[in-house]
């Protein structure tokens, strides 16, 4: 899928989850982004970047999933990393779910520290979907 | 396909918590500490970073051992700005279908469908563990009915 189609599925995600936020200054995603990526601010609305990347993928994709996202900190601060679950609603598989040594794990940790890092993450999920 | 029945009473949860317990202190070499010891501690340092969190552990391996075989989950320790809240929100996967068994989803207004992944619970006491671990149980067990 096109680059510049993903940005603007992301852009707009993220000007609905803000809301009117940022009504008398907006900003872009990308913007938010860099923004993070530079202060990592506790007070941050940080889930605002892994809701953007989930409401992307469900409007490029035209359906609905079940998510779950934690944003992951070490002891001073974010690390950039964010950590995603994904249900198919329709057959209730796990498509973030992967076996490896006999072991399966649940989730995937992405590093979304910029708008090519969430591009990244939108087409891996998307690549997600049309696998399974 | 066969659907597995699952079948469980308090008296066997507090059971098997108490014998995973010990299991979990037998592999961190930690003789003598009680549950409840442990749970004192767990209130006044559950937000320092060096206090080792066995509270997702001991309610997984509980809930492993009581359905009789190993599951895949992750658990997120739920934090606000103040720190950790004591919550944890469980997403639990059947790692031989890929089945998330903790999937649920609500429809409110006959139009908006809520979805939800996770089962979470706050866990300040023993009796708050239990709860969270029969929570989960009666999830995995309605899941497993519906495959």
């Amino acid at each position: 899928m096109e680059r510049e189609k993903i940005i603007a599925a992301l852009e707009t995600a993220f000007a609905e989850i803000s809301g009117a936020e940022y009504e008398d200054e907006p900003i872009t995603f990308a913007e938010f982004l860099e923004s993070f990526a530079k202060f990592r601010d506790p007070d941050f609305p940080v889930y605002w970047i892994p809701w953007a990347v989930e409401e992307a993928v469900e409007e490029l994709t035209g359906r609905r999933f079940g998510w779950h996202e934690d944003v992951l900190k070490d002891e001073w601060s974010y690390t950039g990393e964010f950590s995603f679950i994904c249900v198919d609603p329709e057959t209730l598989k796990c498509l973030t779910a992967e076996r490896s040594n006999g072991s399966c794990t649940v989730s995937v940790v992405l590093p979304i520290l910029g708008i090519d890092d969430a591009v990244q993450a939108v087409e891996y999920f998307l690549r997600l979907v049309q696998q399974a | 396909m066969q659907v597995e029945r699952l079948t469980y009473t308090d008296e066997q949860i507090r059971q098997t918590i108490e014998k995973v317990w010990q299991e979990l202190l037998q592999e961190a070499d930690a003789e003598n500490y009680s549950l409840e010891e442990y749970l004192e501690d767990y209130r006044k340092y559950w937000d320092e970073p060096d206090f080792p969190n066995d509270i997702p552990e001991l309610i997984m391996r509980t809930v492993e051992k009581i359905v009789g075989r190993p599951l895949s989950w992750y658990c997120e320790l739920v934090r606000d700005p103040a720190g950790f809240t004591g919550e944890y929100s469980f997403v639990v996967v059947d790692p031989k279908t890929q089945k998330c068994l903790t999937y649920r989803e609500y429809t409110s207004d006959g139009v908006n469908v809520h979805r939800f992944i996770h089962v979470a619970g706050t866990v300040v006491n023993y009796e708050d563990i239990v709860r969270l671990v029969t929570k989960l149980l009666n999830q995995i067990q309605s899941a497993l009915a519906d495959t």
